[in-house]
């Protein structure tokens, strides 16, 4: 069950959740946004890291004692960690139940990658860009209908408290009406943790 | 101060709590290192394992050992509070959209998590039982975290509303490396 990362990083502190985490960013994802943070995730997968749920176990077991004494653990992203739902299914089972796991996802999976990782994940950080099919796709590339689907599905699956949903003003495809339009509608299906925020891109 | 100290700022907060919880008898001598770091260092691994070793020394005289959420305030401190939005918030304060602060998450109950693996070999299996199994021998020396060198990519990934990379067709590279790939990577 081995799967490429394009890297591991230790000691994030207030990014990827509470406490003190490490970010373990698989390679691989469905979408190709025009400012993705980390392109590399969508090149050749030949240099990257190959790492078994038991291996990457062993390598983060070095920051225990700062994910328990601060409620930390470890953040999946990437790349899309749910193309992974049995590597994450499977570290949970090693990790045991007091880490904290989080995962960074555009959820823009199939319904049953999701299913796979719900008993094993605390806390979802969700990037659904814009709500908009249209803007969506012409800065994904791909469609925003299961997002949509999965979304609700995740509500009523762990409840709100464990859902935190991102939506960005991207610069050239939407405005802040359009993000304002957004938050609104998640409001009114349930979604209470919305976090509103803006790219800002390198120069 | 850089974010490699603010780094190590927090961290060493965790430690001298770790230690002051248990009775650990812990001096972290003032870091004179002047320059961009990771936020940690041999000297600061070597502690963890020190207060790791400690952990189960007391465990085994029958002690009690508190780790699991005493350097929370060590995050609010750090300006990591769970009530902070991480966000800068875009729409202006009148409208009938609420910035909605980020909740603390509760721990998922155990009971709805996997059961942890019944190994057939000892494993390292998460929690406080593990945290004691991973020690290293009492007798060896409390440097011996030296030579627990596990490889790891040390990426500086942006946050997650910071800057994010340009157009991508003129890309050239958005992932600042801090250190070059070692070659553990290979193996």
């Amino acid at each position: 069950m081995a799967a490429p990362f394009i890297g591991v990083a230790r000691h994030r502190i207030g990014i990827d959740g509470d406490g003190v985490t490490t970010l373990a960013a698989f390679h691989g994802c469905p979408l190709h946004c025009r400012y993705c943070l980390n392109p590399s995730c969508l090149g050749p997968s030949e240099t990257c890291r190959t790492l078994t749920p038991e291996q990457l176990y062993q390598e983060v077991l070095i920051d225990q004692l700062y994910f328990l004494a601060t409620g930390g653990g470890v953040c999946f992203g990437g790349g899309e960690p749910l193309l992974r739902p049995e590597f994450i299914r499977r570290f949970r089972e090693l990790c045991g139940p007091d880490w904290q796991l989080t995962v960074e996802t555009s959820l823009n999976v199939p319904a049953e990658n999701l299913e796979t990782v719900i008993p094993a994940v605390n806390v979802y950080i969700v990037d659904i860009k814009d709500l908009d099919n249209s803007v969506y796709q012409s800065y994904t590339g791909k469609s925003n209908e299961q997002v949509w689907t999965n979304l609700q599905h995740l509500l009523q699956a762990v409840g709100s408290d464990r859902i935190v949903v991102r939506l960005p003003l991207i610069p050239e495809y939407n405005t802040e009406e359009a993000v304002k339009q957004s938050a609104v509608r998640l409001r009114e299906a349930g979604f209470t943790r919305i976090d509103c925020f803006q790219y800002k891109l390198l120069k | 101060m850089n974010r490699g100290k603010n780094i190590c700022k927090v961290l060493k907060d965790v430690r001298r709590k770790v230690a002051r919880e248990n009775d650990i008898p812990l001096e972290i001598p003032e870091c004179t290192f002047d320059g961009e770091c990771r936020g940690t260092c041999p000297r600061c691994e070597a502690e963890v394992r020190y207060l790791e070793q400690e952990l189960r020394r007391r465990k085994t005289l029958g002690k009690a050992v508190t780790i699991a959420g005493i350097a929370l305030s060590s995050m609010v401190a750090a300006g990591c509070s769970p009530k902070q939005t991480p966000g800068e918030p875009i729409l202006p304060q009148n409208t009938p959209v609420e910035e909605t602060a980020v909740a603390k998450t509760d721990t998922v109950p155990n009971d709805t998590l996997p059961k942890k693996e019944e190994p057939d070999e000892v494993q390292y299996n998460g929690g406080i039982e593990v945290l004691l199994g991973f020690f290293v021998d009492p007798s060896e020396p409390a440097d011996a975290g030296k030579k627990d060198s596990i490889p790891y990519t040390n990426f500086s990934f942006g946050g997650i509303d910071e800057e994010v990379g340009p157009d991508t067709a003129a890309f050239k590279n958005t992932i600042e490396m801090i250190d070059e790939p070692s070659d553990e990577w290979d193996k």
